[in-house]
């Protein structure tokens, strides 16, 4: 067929549009698919994508056991659109009042409240879209604000997760493991553990239709939420309960200002129990005196008084200066020429062998064979001993004690260390001291805290550190004989004794120095001593701090004697197979 | 193909028609290779059925996934529910396994701890080792220790550091408590006026006699007692060790 100019014409210019017109459409194209396409990727993604933190948890704290200790629970905050609430053409004001109404009855306010909050936030700025209506409310309370809102589909209250702490034991150990505040932990374990147990929370992101649902296959994990660790701590719970019930129950008779109980396992210096006196329930902080808000164990330093002979003895015997049959020849008075040192008791001149002045602890007594050992030796045992310095549990507000460097010893003091005064320690390193001498003469470092398990199963944190001589085996055990022998022939020996069980023991009854200078009424009263002597396993030191009906150390050892008895009933000890061998207390 | 516009023209001669003849069909009989060449229609109907089978699997696909996803929104939202309920009791459990609700429980129930230390069986040779005694009423007791987690009204749980009363801490500003929000649904049993006081309830200054009345009368007496011990303990300072003067009186420590 033959084409004429002007078909062939019209043929080209109807091309030529039509490849106008495809070529504007594919200039657009590449403008919206290549130039501009991360621009709109962003703000499409923005309008359609949702980004939600994922809490972390926060990790645990148990006992040796396993019982929790501190666990972290979900509480909710009852929030509200203050906007969203203003009365409009849409929204009357009875509407209003109803659903203030419905909305108080839910959450457990009353509708004064919540319509105060709500005008409130409002006056402040009429575009205000968060008021707080109640911070921390339980599961229950926060369903019933939900039906409550679903019944009459309330547009302005909406519930969101609050993480928080409960302490399902309170008081019990309450003093160990501390409590959070608003946003962080403020005390005790929870304090000074906080790099093992907290969390870190993380972020998701996707994508969502008109109507909330996730887009499927959208979901983007931008960071991962990382569970804190479980903290494990090596005291039994329930053994703590017993100790804190019992010392409670002492100190309000005896009305002492504090208390304590230490049991440590002999062979690795594991803390099974601190109990405190007074105690602090970590679930009702505000109920405690600020200054009760401590562990009254590791913070509160005192002279120890007598209990102390026992670490003398076992120095002066390690040095081969002593042995239990020494004879000492005890006058009723003794001058330091620094002051004078008397005996509980008067008396006049006794012939009393070491084993004596320990039953009869006899301050004069230890005063006489104190100075065969020289005092730059003594205060080098004492820092073995681990008196002056804080102990390896570096416990939140621990105390590390004060104890002066030899050449600053008066004469005086070179005698009263000797018998626990001039001296400051705290209850958990007087148990320290018992430790090592039921330990063969070795001390173990003091510790609290087993490890920290993080999430997949790994155990960090583990204390190290190994043991330290400080007497020898021979000098440990015999010291621990004679206090075997302090159970069996001292005064209160009837209150300590547990038959079957040959335990080891020594009294305390230190003054308590005036702020001034000198000493005033005030005692410190304690019972130190191991279950069981002939096979020491568990050391334990009960102290009451300034009692005031009964200042004597013999209203301590009922307790001291439950606190025994209880540990054998834990831990299982077994009696003991031999008798103690009697040594004599005069010659 | 001729331009008849270009035709020249010829003035028409009537012609007589042509003999009208009866229109016959013509066909063209296909041989078998003519036949054999044609497409078949099976091939169309497969390649356009096919066609739209494709856009409607991938339609009910589509459909099937967002309602998947319709179905993964609701049933994760059953799990965080469930997951709530879980950690709501999971916590009251806790909170009912405390030592001092169990030992309370226990007093309640009349029970006493054992007396004395046990007494061991060894499997060995059948010895027994050590020798225990039987638990008394004087060896029962309550506990003393406070648990603000615990329904407060119950008489026998401690009232000395304050438990009794709003246990919320201070800033809270929801005015439904906590604890009996929790203890309400825990415990089931009727708070102090149904609770049977154990007979040896001796010590911890609590008045445990006979009528209960008002849970908040017996505390209010064992907050008297114990309020009456004095201040608040006030922590140790450390003692000085050094004497300045040579005025230190002697110490008589035992």
């Amino acid at each position: 067929m033959r084409m004429t100019r002007s078909t062939r014409r019209r043929m080209l210019l109807s091309t030529v549009a039509t490849l106008a017109v495809i070529g504007v459409f594919v200039v657009r194209l590449v403008d919206i698919q290549i130039v501009q396409a991360d621009a709109f990727n962003t703000e499409s993604a923005g309008k359609r994508s949702v980004a939600t933190t994922v809490y972390g948890q926060r990790g645990d704290i148990v006992d040796a056991n396993g019982t929790v200790l501190a666990g972290s629970i979900m509480r909710y905050d009852i929030t509200a659109s203050p906007r969203n609430s203003a009365v409009s053409a849409k929204y009357t004001e009875q509407e209003r009042t109803n659903d203030i109404q419905a909305v108080a009855d839910a959450a457990g306010l009353t509708p004064a409240e919540v319509r105060t909050k709500l005008d409130t936030a409002l006056a402040k700025n009429p575009e205000s879209d968060y008021a707080l209506l109640a911070s921390k409310v339980t599961l229950e309370v926060r369903d019933a604000v939900r039906a409550a809102q679903k019944a009459t589909t309330i547009g302005w209250v909406y519930t969101q997760p609050h993480p928080a702490r409960s302490y399902p034991l309170g008081s019990v150990a309450g003093s160990l493991v501390g409590f959070m505040g608003a946003d962080a932990a403020q005390f005790g374990l929870e304090r000074s553990e906080n790099a093992c147990l907290a969390a870190t929370n993380g972020s998701s992101t996707y994508e969502r239709s008109l109507d909330g649902v996730q887009l499927p296959g959208s979901e983007v994990v931008d960071r991962p939420a990382k569970n804190g660790g479980t903290l494990k701590l090596t005291i039994v719970s329930d053994l703590n309960w017993f100790a804190q019930q019992a010392i409670t129950r002492s100190a309000q008779s005896l009305q002492a200002k504090w208390a304590t109980a230490v049991v440590v396992r002999v062979k690795d210096g594991h803390l099974m129990a601190v109990a405190d006196y007074p105690s602090v329930d970590p679930n009702d902080v505000n109920a405690s005196d600020p200054d009760d808000i401590r562990s009254t164990s590791f913070a509160t330093s005192y002279e120890p008084g007598s209990t102390l002979k026992a670490m003398t003895a076992a120095m002066l015997i390690d040095q081969g200066k002593a042995t239990p049959y020494t004879r000492v020849t005890v006058p009723g008075i003794f001058n330091t020429r620094g002051g004078y040192i008397k005996d509980v008791f008067a008396h006049g001149t006794m012939n009393w062998t070491l084993t004596g002045i320990m039953v009869n602890s006899s301050n004069i007594g230890i005063s006489e064979l104190t100075d065969r050992v020289s005092k730059q030796k003594r205060y080098e045992y004492m820092l073995k001993f681990g008196l002056g310095k804080k102990t390896e549990v570096g416990f939140n507000g621990e105390a590390s004690g004060q104890l002066a460097p030899a050449d600053k010893w008066d004469n005086l003091t070179n005698y009263a260390v000797s018998f626990g005064q001039g001296v400051a320690a705290t209850s958990a390193q007087v148990a320290s001291i018992y430790q090592t001498l039921g330990n063969g003469g070795v001390r173990m470092p003091l510790t609290l805290v087993e490890g920290c398990e993080q999430p997949d199963g790994t155990v960090t944190d583990v204390p190290t550190g190994s043991g330290e001589r400080v007497v020898s085996t021979k000098a440990a055990n015999t010291v621990v004989n004679m206090l075997e022998n302090f159970v069996t022939q001292a005064s209160m020996s009837p209150l300590v004794t547990i038959p079957g069980y040959d335990l080891a023991a020594k009294s305390g009854t230190a003054q308590v120095a005036k702020p001034g200078g000198g000493y005033g009424n005030d005692r410190v009263t304690s019972i130190a001593g191991l279950v069981s002597g002939d096979d020491p396993q568990y050391a334990i030191v009960v102290t009451m701090g300034m009692p005031q009906t009964n200042k004597a150390s013999s209203a301590v050892a009922p307790v001291w004697h439950d606190i025994a008895e209880q540990v054998i009933k834990t831990f299982r000890v077994k009696p003991s197979t031999k008798p103690v061998p009697t040594l004599p207390v005069s010659w | 193909m001729s331009n008849l516009a270009y035709a020249p023209t010829r003035p028409r001669v009537a012609q007589p028609a042509p003999p009208l003849r009866p229109a016959r069909r013509v066909e063209i009989v296909p041989n078998r290779a003519l036949r054999r060449a044609r497409p078949k229609p099976l091939y169309a109907v497969v390649a356009i059925g096919g066609l739209f089978a494709l856009f409607l699997g991938q339609l009910l696909l589509s459909i099937g996934v967002s309602d998947g996803a319709y179905q993964i929104a609701s049933l994760q939202s059953q799990k965080a529910e469930l997951d709530r309920q879980q950690q709501s009791l999971s916590e009251q459990a806790d909170v009912l396994s405390s030592t001092q609700n169990l030992a309370t429980k226990a007093a309640q129930l009349g029970m006493v701890p054992s007396g004395g230390t046990p007494a061991f069986l060894d499997l060995a040779d059948g010895r027994v080792i050590g020798t225990s005694k039987a638990a008394s009423a004087a060896t029962s007791g309550v506990a003393t220790l406070a648990n603000s987690l615990l329904p407060e009204s119950d008489p026998t749980t401690d009232a000395a550091t304050g438990a009794v009363g709003d246990a919320g801490s201070a800033g809270d500003t929801t005015a439904g408590d906590p604890a009996a929000g929790e203890a309400g649904t825990a415990s089931g049993e009727a708070p102090a006026g149904t609770a049977s006081v154990p007979a040896g309830t001796t010590g911890a200054g609590t008045t445990g006699a006979g009528t209960t009345g008002a849970g908040t009368t017996i505390a209010d007496e064992s907050q008297d007692a114990l309020g009456s011990t004095g201040a608040p303990a006030t922590p140790t300072t450390t003692p000085p060790v050094l004497s300045t003067d040579g005025g230190l009186p002697t110490p008589t420590t035992h």
